[in-house]
């Protein structure tokens, strides 16, 4: 572990880092062999909806300006690794915002069905935060979802947390049977689910 | 390692940009008419090698360009010795391409004041 941050020491992400710095030729190599199909897999699980071409953009994008400027990662902050893909998706997501900014997806149409993924409500959070700039999409849901549990829900939800116990808390249900804690998890994901449709945000579901 | 397939891509893009070594090689692609084939057997390294040496920085010019074509070399399993005239032809190519960009725009900016003067 490394000293003070509590987290596994990155020893390959911090030779490339300085490597970079120093401005060895090979170490913008390195980066790429290591990180890019990683962050690329990672981003294309999250943005299931978006293009392979906008996607490999936006990540061959975040190597390029890091390895260019390598002053911009502090590794004292975070893993090379999470700082790519965290700058990846930052660019994903403004080229997306860009691309559709007020628009929203059907969700018949991205075929949710073969998606492995832990049920329904996710896919939708996930096909919302694909099609629409996040920062207009939270504000959205602030207006439509009052209660602060189920906003912590949604954000649970919206992170694609698999596990029932953050969502237990988070609704205060912990103290539940294990079998009840899904089952009223469940239930307000659809709950949310169901007035996220009626809202007209996920398109081709309720909206009246 | 990634795979191959994906650091190709990733190569292929990252050449767009003149901080990539790869920008050099496409630019020697195109003066030699010369596929990735071509110039993988040329520099001795494989297909391989060349996405490799592609992904490296484009070297510094004075003290630090032997050096760092050498790592780049290294760093891809490329020779050395072929690969440094690649890249000054490719350099000479790109100077030229620049010159002739910019003496199109002085002739098109001279016709345009003409025109106006007329």
């Amino acid at each position: 572990m490394s000293e003070g941050t509590g987290r596994p020491a990155d020893e390959r992400g911090a030779a490339i880092h300085a490597g970079l710095l120093r401005g060895d030729a090979e170490a913008s190599a390195v980066l790429f062999e290591l990180h890019y199909e990683r962050v690329l897999a990672r981003l294309r699980a999250r943005y299931r909806a978006a293009s392979h071409d906008l996607v490999e953009d936006a990540v061959v994008q975040a190597f390029t300006s890091y390895a260019m400027r390598p002053g911009q990662y502090d590794p004292a902050q975070r893993s090379l690794g999470g700082f790519l893909a965290m700058a990846a998706e930052r660019d994903l997501r403004n080229v997306l915002a860009r691309e559709g900014r007020h628009r929203s997806v059907a969700i018949d149409d991205v075929e949710l069905r073969d998606l492995p993924r832990n049920n329904e409500v996710e896919d939708a959070m996930a096909a919302m935060v694909d099609a629409e700039d996040a920062a207009e999409l939270e504000d959205k849901i602030v207006r439509l979802v009052g209660e602060p549990a189920e906003r912590r829900v949604l954000a649970l939800m919206r992170d694609g947390v698999r596990a029932t116990g953050p969502y237990a808390e988070a609704l205060g249900l912990a103290a539940l049977p294990e079998g009840e804690q899904r089952r009223r998890v469940k239930q307000a994901k659809d709950r949310l689910k169901k007035r996220l449709a009626r809202s007209g945000l996920l398109a081709g579901r309720g909206g009246g | 390692m990634a795979t191959l397939a994906a650091l190709g891509r990733a190569a292929a893009r990252a050449s767009d940009d003149a901080f990539f070594l790869g920008h050099l090689l496409r630019l020697y692609r195109e003066v030699a008419e010369i596929d990735e084939d071509g110039l993988a057997a040329e520099l001795g390294c494989g297909r391989e090698g060349l996405v490799r040496l592609a992904l490296c920085r484009a070297p510094r010019e004075g003290a630090h360009f032997r050096a760092d074509l050498a790592r780049a070399a290294a760093h891809a399993g490329a020779d050395l010795d072929r690969l440094i005239p690649v890249v000054r032809r490719a350099q000479a190519a790109e100077a030229l391409r620049a010159a002739a960009s910019a003496g199109l725009l002085a002739a098109a900016r001279d016709a345009d004041e003409r025109a106006t003067e007329q």
